[in-house]
């Protein structure tokens, strides 16, 4: 079906090629995976693949690619619609009409399919991704896993072989990434599509897919089957590290295979953290009204208290309010009734010196806080926003990452690299509180792994850490205390082992494997094991 | 039934024409009533009330200009004095022209007068823009002109990314202890508001490149909206107000019943 002939790719103005010499062929109805580290070239891959690279970003490309006996070498993407649909990184920056319906008919209008077929097309995948219901609804009021499906539904009407999707469940909770990817493991029984996907949440899409395409380096690509790349990969979701640990010969792909092993592990007492009586965060009876006006409350009664050291998770589906509670700790909440107390004081009116000197916080786009063309002007700039001396943001940058060319360009950093330095700028200011909203977006493991130590290292100094973030693998890993929060209410406070082994959803791999042993993590595992 | 996207335009560009040209205080306010009778009746979910909103602001800041310039400047105006401000000299070769002095009842209804004009204008105008969805109106737009709805559409989709990303980025510089006062912020805002705008277009258009956009010579239409007989018999008001509409010195009853008819005409058929 697609068939890769000796490529090589290089970006004008870059001395390094992305791709070098790259053969592959992938067959009809599979369902492959692409994992890498970020930066790596999986985007360039699935771009080539329908001849987005290099025809519309530009680059040199050597060697043959054929989609479907079509060779994109002469062929303009949009001359391949009819045979490969596309779902971008960030479906909502590529929808063009403002109708679920419309949108989902545009390629269609492009192509100039007869209106006839075009209406009896749009019902069938209106109909195959259960997107009837919201056929009038605009774009902009549908949840993220919603408008994931529409994109998909967008790209299907053509009736392609192939699909392409670039990192589809990164911005989604648990149970919508479930949908989407359910929704996908269909099509690839029932219509025979190639789907070929991008993703870095591995324990996510593993037990879906057929085989995997590694990318080590430029010129180290691997295919092979899901097992086989995964015993041998440095990527590796919890479950196969678990297998490794536990030395089992054949690597599990669910958690169903590991089970039927039946390793025997004893459970693990956990002590409770040690706590400062020191009472950091108030919130009282805390009710926000939506800064828009649409629904009634964005957040309703909602107390709770945070200590001094305290490391906590903020969970809950797309929209239930995270946001709204993380903002009210930096003053940025309409607040109806009620109050937050920080260190103290009332938020909304602290000043920008006390602001920074008691909140840090690392908005959904981290980029959002970098407005410097270089990382050095960056750590400069926030030296003197902050009153430290100077060149104090730039040593903690360089502690927290290593060696990067500080007259580099903040956004050709890597993702995890911006995130930290977002997050060294307000170090540098010393807070009290971190805050961070959605930080893992984007990130693989090994960013996801020093982003832990990161943030354990900050609370360990007497620091308060609180995130919201779908990812319950980071949970797992790094916070004593999970709050979940729906539709405006806090419906749950607990110590993260009963946050996380009380519904099935917003287990980790681990607790899925090992049920009722107060296991979460893989070093959980080893120290038990030990 | 479904009002053809172009109807509030032609209804809006014909009222237009019957204001200017009847250019009278009577119809001008009668105008502003119905069209704000208008905006309340029909469907809410059918109207960008927003834009409606600014249409207003903009109405109520035309008149108090017009009014405020009526009170300080003006050539002297025969006519009852209602009041006077302090009367500022002017050298001699401004003759005929007053800065203060006595504000006689004259001059302010004739101010008043050219204020609805104005302020008609920008609310018959904003109505139709306030009714109208811009992604409906490049599904009628002619074949030919297709390149243009869409860069318009294109356009009108960024505009409110790009108010979020102003609102955002502007947070952001108050989360990193930067005052969010003064012009320095805004200039600030500049560079990662430009950035952000510029990778979006590219997200856009490489989408719109994958999904075909432009490959093929004679695109179709899902859902073709098709000019209909209700729309033309709801237009006839208009046009007659537009075109042979008597003086005003004639009854004003007729005005009043034309302009009646105008307003409800699309809300009635619709």
């Amino acid at each position: 079906m697609i068939e890769f002939k000796n490529v090589s790719l290089i970006y004008p103005n870059s001395e390094q090629t992305v791709i070098e010499n790259l053969s592959f062929k992938l067959t009809e109805g599979e369902f492959v995976l692409v994992i890498g580290e970020t930066g790596i070239g999986k985007s360039s891959i699935l771009r080539l693949m329908n001849g987005l690279v290099p025809h519309h970003t530009g680059g040199i490309l050597s060697g043959e690619i054929e989609v479907a006996g079509r060779s994109t070498r002469l062929l303009r993407p949009g001359e391949l619609s009819d045979v490969i649909g596309v779902v971008p990184q960030n479906p909502i920056n590529g929808f063009v009409c403002e109708v679920v319906e419309d949108e989902i008919a545009f390629t269609l209008e492009t192509l100039g399919v007869p209106l006839e077929v075009m209406r009896k097309r749009v019902e069938e995948v209106l109909d195959l991704l259960a997107l009837a219901p919201l056929r009038h609804r605009e774009i902009s009021t549908l949840s993220g896993g919603e408008q994931q499906r529409v994109a998909i539904a967008a790209a299907l009407v053509t009736q392609p072989k192939v699909l392409l999707l670039d990192e589809p469940t990164s911005a989604l909770d648990p149970i919508a990434a479930e949908e989407v990817l359910s929704i996908l493991h269909r099509l690839v029984h029932d219509l025979g599509l190639t789907i070929i996907i991008a993703e870095h949440r591995l324990e996510r899409v593993i037990q879906f897919v057929d085989r995997i395409l590694l990318i080590k380096g430029s010129a180290d690509v691997q295919l092979g089957s899901t097992r086989d790349i995964l015993a041998k990969s440095h990527i590796a979701p919890p479950l196969v590290e678990l297998a490794k640990v536990a030395g089992m010969k054949e690597i599990p792909l669910t958690v169903r295979e590991f089970r039927r092993s039946e390793l025997e592990v004893p459970p693990m007492r956990r002590s409770a953290p040690k706590l400062s009586d020191e009472t950091v965060i108030e919130v009282e009876s805390l009710t926000c009204a939506y800064s828009d006006g649409v629904a009634e409350y964005a957040l309703r009664n909602i107390s709770l208290q945070i200590k001094s050291g305290e490391i906590i998770a903020l969970m809950g589906r797309n929209g239930a309010g995270k946001s709204t509670l993380l903002k009210s700790l930096v003053g940025l909440s309409p607040i109806k009734s009620g109050q937050v107390r920080v260190l103290g004081g009332d938020p909304s009116r602290f000043n920008s010196r006390e602001l920074i000197s008691s909140v840090g916080y690392v908005p959904q786009e981290p980029g959002d806080l970098l407005i410097e063309s270089t990382v050095q002007e960056e750590c400069k700039r926030a030296d003197i926003d902050n009153g430290c001396d100077e060149g104090k943001t730039l040593s903690i940058f360089t502690s927290l990452v290593g060696n990067v060319p500080v007259s580099i360009h903040p956004r050709d950093l890597s993702e995890g690299q911006k995130l930290t330095l977002a997050l060294s700028i307000l170090l540098s200011a010393h807070p009290r509180v971190i805050v961070l909203d959605e930080p893992t977006r984007g990130l693989d493991y090994e960013a996801k792994r020093k982003l832990v130590k990161i943030l354990k290292e900050i609370a360990s100094n007497d620091r308060t850490v609180l995130l919201a973030t779908h990812d319950v693998e980071l949970v797992a890993e790094l916070s004593d205390r999970v709050l979940f929060i729906a539709d405006g209410e806090l419906i749950s406070d607990g110590p993260v082992e009963e946050a996380l082994t009380a519904s099935p959803a917003f287990a980790p791999q681990v607790a899925k494997a090992l049920p009722n042993r107060g296991l979460l993590t893989v070093s959980d595992v080893k120290s038990v094991l030990e | 039934m479904q009002i053809h996207p172009i109807y509030f335009w032609l209804w809006a560009t014909l009222l237009v024409t019957a204001v200017i040209r009847l250019d009278g205080s009577l119809f001008s306010l009668a105008t502003i009533i119905a069209t704000l009778a208008l905006v309340k009746f029909f469907p809410k979910k059918l109207i960008r009330y927003q834009t409606f909103q600014l249409a207003l602001r903009l109405a109520s800041i035309a008149i108090a200009i017009r009014m405020i310039f009526a009170i300080i400047i003006g050539v002297p105006m025969p006519g009852r004095v209602l009041f006077s401000i302090p009367e500022i000299e002017l050298p001699n070769f401004l003759v005929g022209i007053r800065l203060g002095g006595e504000v006689t009842s004259q001059r302010l209804t004739g101010a008043l007068g050219e204020a609805l004009v104005f302020a008609a204008l920008i609310l018959l105008f904003g109505a139709a823009n306030s009714l109208t969805t811009p992604t409906k109106i490049l599904k009628v737009i002619p074949r030919k002109l297709y390149g243009v709805g869409l860069a318009t559409a294109l356009a009108t989709r960024l505009t409110p990314q790009f108010v979020e990303s102003v609102s955002r980025i502007r947070q952001a510089q108050h989360l990193r202890g930067q005052s969010a006062n003064g012009y320095r912020s805004w200039l600030r805002l500049g560079t990662p508001v430009l950035e952000e705008t510029m990778s979006r277009s590219i997200d856009l258009a490489s989408s719109l490149e994958a999904r075909g956009y432009g490959v093929h010579d004679r695109p179709t239409r899902y859902k073709p909206i098709r000019w209909s007989y209700f729309d033309s018999i709801a237009l006839l008001p208009a046009l007659y107000a537009a075109m042979f509409l008597p003086n005003l010195s004639l009854s004003s009853l007729l005005v009043a019943f034309v302009l009646f008819a105008c307003v409800l005409s699309p809300a009635v058929l619709r």
